[in-house]
Parts: C-alpha cells; sequence; structure tokens
C-alpha cells in the first residue's frame, strides 16, 4: 500500500489533498476520505475540496472524489473543487464532474 | 447451455495496430502473476507495474511524471485482470511492447462467463458511446454498489487518450480466456 498522499481536514470548511493516490478499491478510498465526507456532513455551508496539488489519482480515486460530489448533492450544499490547470487528468475530469449536480463549482488554478 | 446463453466462441473488438509492429518491437517484456500471490499481496500489482514503466522510461527527473503515468495505465489494467480472473491454475499474464512511436500493453487471464460478459460489454461501451456520457453515468451506476467504480477502461481513454481492444475466446467448457490491449501512442509518452 503506498502513502504518498495527504488528506488535511483541519480547516472546517475545507480539504486539501495532494500527492500521488493509487489505492487499490473505492472502499479503501471511503476510509482515506472518511474526515472529508465527515466534515463536509457537519460544516452546514459550502465546503471546498483542493486537489490541485493531486498529481495522479487512480479510477478508484475518482469514484472516490466523485462521491464527495454526489454527497455535496444529497445534503444539497454547494461545494467547489479546485484543480491544477496543469495537470491535464483534472481539466478533463474535474470539469466533467459539474455535470454530476449543479451546485459544484470547478476551479482551475 | 442453450444456444442463445453462449458467448461466441471467439469475439476480437478493436483493432490496435502500431505503424512498426511488423518491424518488431524495440523492447519486449512478459511477465507472469500468480494469481492466489497477488491477491495476498495487493501492492505486487503496483509494484509489478512501477517497474515495467521504469523499464520502459528511464528514471530522470524531467520524465518522472510520464513514468509514473505510465505505472498508473499498466497498474489500472493489471488489478482489471488480477480482478477478473477466475482461475488459481493458470497465471495472469503481462506484457508491454515498445514499437518507436506507441506503447503496446496486453493483460491475459482466464475467467468465468459471467466476467466475460461484462468485460465484453464494458469495452463495447467504451468503444462505442461517447466516453464523458460514459464517465458521468458510470459514475450515478457505480453509486449504488459501494465497492465498484467501473471506471477504469473509461479513464484510460478519458484522461490517457488510450486505445483499448479485447480478444475473448472459449478456453474450456467453462473459462474464456481474456486479452486486453491497450496502445499509447502520446509522443511524451512513448519517446524513450
Amino acid at each position: 500500500m503506498t502513502h504518498d498522499y495527504d488528506i488535511d481536514c483541519s480547516s472546517p470548511d475545507r480539504a486539501r489533498i495532494s500527492g500521488v493516490l493509487r489505492l487499490s478499491s473505492p472502499a479503501d478510498y471511503e476510509e482515506a476520505l472518511g474526515p472529508v465526507r465527515a466534515a463536509m456532513q457537519a460544516h452546514e455551508g459550502g465546503y471546498t475540496v483542493d486537489v490541485s496539488r493531486v498529481k495522479f489519482l487512480n479510477s478508484s480515486g475518482i469514484t472516490g472524489l466523485s462521491r464527495l460530489v454526489l454527497l455535496a448533492r444529497s445534503l444539497e450544499r454547494p461545494m467547489t473543487l479546485i484543480g491544477s490547470e496543469s495537470t491535464p487528468w483534472q481539466t478533463k475530469t474535474l470539469t466533467l464532474l459539474t455535470r454530476l449536480y449543479s451546485g459544484l463549482d470547478v476551479q482551475l488554478v | 447451455m442453450p444456444e442463445e446463453d453462449a458467448l461466441p466462441s471467439d469475439i476480437r473488438f478493436g483493432t490496435l495496430e502500431s505503424p512498426n509492429a511488423s518491424s518488431g518491437a524495440l523492447s519486449l517484456v512478459d511477465v507472469r502473476l500468480s494469481v492466489p500471490d497477488v491477491v495476498h499481496h495487493w501492492d505486487r500489482c503496483r509494484l509489478t507495474a512501477d517497474y515495467l514503466a521504469g523499464f520502459l522510461v528511464p528514471e530522470v527527473a524531467e520524465r518522472h511524471d510520464v513514468r509514473m503515468e505510465l505505472s498508473m495505465i499498466i497498474d489500472e489494467l493489471l488489478e482489471n485482470a488480477v480482478k477478473f480472473c477466475a482461475s488459481n491454475q493458470e497465471p495472469v499474464a503481462v506484457t508491454v511492447r515498445h514499437f518507436g512511436d506507441a506503447i503496446w500493453l496486453e493483460t491475459s487471464n482466464l475467467c468465468d462467463k459471467g466476467h466475460a460478459e461484462q468485460l465484453e460489454a464494458s469495452i463495447r461501451r467504451v468503444m462505442e458511446r461517447d466516453i464523458e456520457e460514459l464517465f458521468i453515468e458510470q459514475i450515478e451506476t457505480s453509486a449504488k454498489t459501494p465497492d465498484a467504480s467501473g471506471l477504469g477502461f473509461i479513464t484510460l481513454c478519458l484522461n490517457h487518450d488510450a486505445k483499448i481492444g479485447a480478444r475473448i475466446s472459449e478456453a474450456t467448457t467453462d473459462l474464456y480466456r481474456v486479452t486486453v490491449e491497450v496502445l499509447i501512442d502520446r509522443q511524451e509518452v512513448v519517446t524513450p
């Protein structure tokens, strides 16, 4: 198992994820992203997830990230995803995720 | 088995060909992995992918991301082959060929009829449907099955510009041989 990543939920309205994430299944991501889910549920306003420093994310991880968007949709709370314009998978994938939820704002920096 | 329930004995879809294939590969690596071993030590999929990517892409700072991307692609394919494998009697095979203008990745494994049908359907969807629509549809579908992603082939095409093909053939009375092929022809990946 690789742990070449960091998930920082120390702020109540924002999570910062960085590194290379290649966990082996969506269930592993459910566990790793558990604190983010808990923070999203606890914070009644909008929530921001900054993935601009995630260099690579495998398909199970993209599923995990998309499920955070589905959580925001089910909570009916606004969500912002911050990505990096210079990371090819982010420009394609993050923009597409707006189709899941009209309350999702994607900012590529 | 009733005729209408049977998979055709030999299915081939997607024709992948490197322009330089006839002159032979510049590099070729063929690795076999014992299924019970890899299932027990799942990280060996990643280690194998890292090895194969490292074999093809030199470890220099400016090519680190290319090497990592190639490893991620191989890892997706390899994990898929192991997850779908139905027999412990034969190893999963992963083959990497570098043709100079393209990298050809191939996995081969035995699986049961249900998995063969599932794989055929998922690869056909990737080849025939709009990839962005399929991506969104799959996220909604997999939300109902917590430990399923189903995005492996979709993200290979969407994020890595991979071309995918497959062969499925009857191996025994109840097992099918599945060979998945992926062609990567992006210049930044294939340049040695």
